[in-house]
């Protein structure tokens, strides 16, 4: 029988069935080990019937930091969405008022593509559906920054840049004259980047 | 009729739930205590057809007073040729080094619980272990602590040891057909 170790004890996720020679071992870092789990639950209901949600409409979650670690997006609808309604899940910059532009044009989906709103959803975990962007080994207990390098092509940060960020959900596929009344649910579960 | 309130654990201790036992109430660290996440990863790629049956993975450090409130296992299935590979996730000592004995190498998942890895399957496949993603998981288990998971599996436990230990992984029924496979675990706990 052979004994393998996680990256919680090498400092890297390659298996290796050897630990530091001197009896330590490397501790990863705290974000990775005992972080606090910090919670965020937004309700969006009722969308106005005089201005039908369309292909494209932007609804803004939550506030966040580019230094935020997501652990779980849980996405909870009910009718009336039109069966094929989906939601991309990325980040946008705050900007003045929560007004700010995507923080590339290819991070409308940075966090997951298409996901399924036109049937009632009882919290679907987004950050671990296999049709979901996000690689549970690659991504899993990184800062949003560091997902945006991995999964925003044409986006390089060399660190941490301290932005404010909103998580936004992006409406596709509403398809006819677009939804009235429309709702969603969404609770995210994140830490923050312990150094 | 007589409307009868009943009490949770929260409130009564004494076996009769119609009571308010005066001064009970939840243990501190099930009842708002902050919410913890360990993540351990392991590629066992490297490993490559070394790998056999009885195998350990040692995924994160827990102690045994930990209470498990969530316990989600991710694996892309790489365990390529395999007919029905099954992970098993229990607890090891951590000993000197992280070489200690063996608590129960299944107590997550294991007998009436196995996950079974898909070896075709290239895509994530997510585990809730604490809920019933997991045949014989249940609601029931979230909120125990580490060794009262183990002492429900039969380690004779009676109260907490005390004890330092590793969240561990055993790959079982792969014998002979291993090839590569991505480990993640995530406990959220307090």
């Amino acid at each position: 029988m052979t004994t393998y170790f996680s990256d919680q004890y090498l400092g890297s996720a390659t298996a290796s069935s050897q630990l530091a020679q001197d009896g330590t071992t490397l501790k990863i870092s705290a974000t990775r080990q005992y972080a606090p789990v910090r919670y965020m639950k937004c309700v969006v209901r009722n969308l106005p019937a005089t201005d039908p949600v369309q292909d494209g409409d932007v609804l803004r979650l939550f506030p966040m930091k580019s230094g935020d670690v997501p652990l779980r997006i849980l996405v909870s609808t009910k009718a009336p969405w039109t069966a094929a309604t989906d939601m991309d899940i990325g980040i946008a910059l705050k900007g003045i008022a929560h007004d700010g532009p995507l923080v590339h044009a290819n991070a409308v989906d940075m966090l997951a593509g298409v996901v399924d709103i036109g049937s009632t959803l009882e919290e679907e975990s987004v950050l671990a559906n296999p049709g979901a962007l996000m690689d549970p080994f690659d991504d899993l207990g990184k800062s949003l920054w560091e997902i945006a390098n991995d999964r925003v092509t044409g986006l390089s940060y060399s660190t941490n840049p301290h932005q404010e960020w909103d998580l936004i959900g992006t409406i596709t596929d509403v398809g006819g004259a677009g939804i009235i009344n429309g709702n969603i649910d969404v609770q995210l579960w994140y830490t923050k980047a312990v150094s | 009729m007589t409307v009868i309130t009943y009490y949770s654990d929260h409130y009564s201790r004494d076996g009769d739930m119609r009571t308010i036992d005066e001064g009970s109430h939840g243990a501190d660290d099930i009842n708002g205590a902050p919410l913890r996440v360990a993540i351990g990863k392991c590629d066992l790629t490297a490993v490559g057809a070394s790998l056999s049956d009885g195998d350990v993975v040692r995924m994160a450090r827990i102690r045994s007073r930990n209470r498990v409130v969530e316990l989600r296992f991710s694996t892309d299935g790489q365990f390529d040729g395999g007919t029905s590979p099954l992970a098993y996730i229990g607890f090891h000592k951590k000993g000197a080094n992280h070489d200690g004995a063996i608590v129960d190498a299944e107590i997550f998942s294991g007998s009436g619980g196995d996950i079974t890895i898909d070896p075709t399957n290239g895509a994530y496949q997510d585990f809730n272990v604490t809920t019933d993603d997991v045949a014989g998981g249940s609601i029931e288990l979230a909120g125990k602590r580490c060794w009262e998971h183990a002492a429900d599996a039969g380690v004779a436990l009676t109260q907490d040891p005390k004890e330092e230990w590793d969240l561990t992984v055993s790959p079982t029924d792969i014998a002979g057909n291993t090839t590569s496979g991505k480990l993640v675990v995530a406990m959220f706990y307090t």
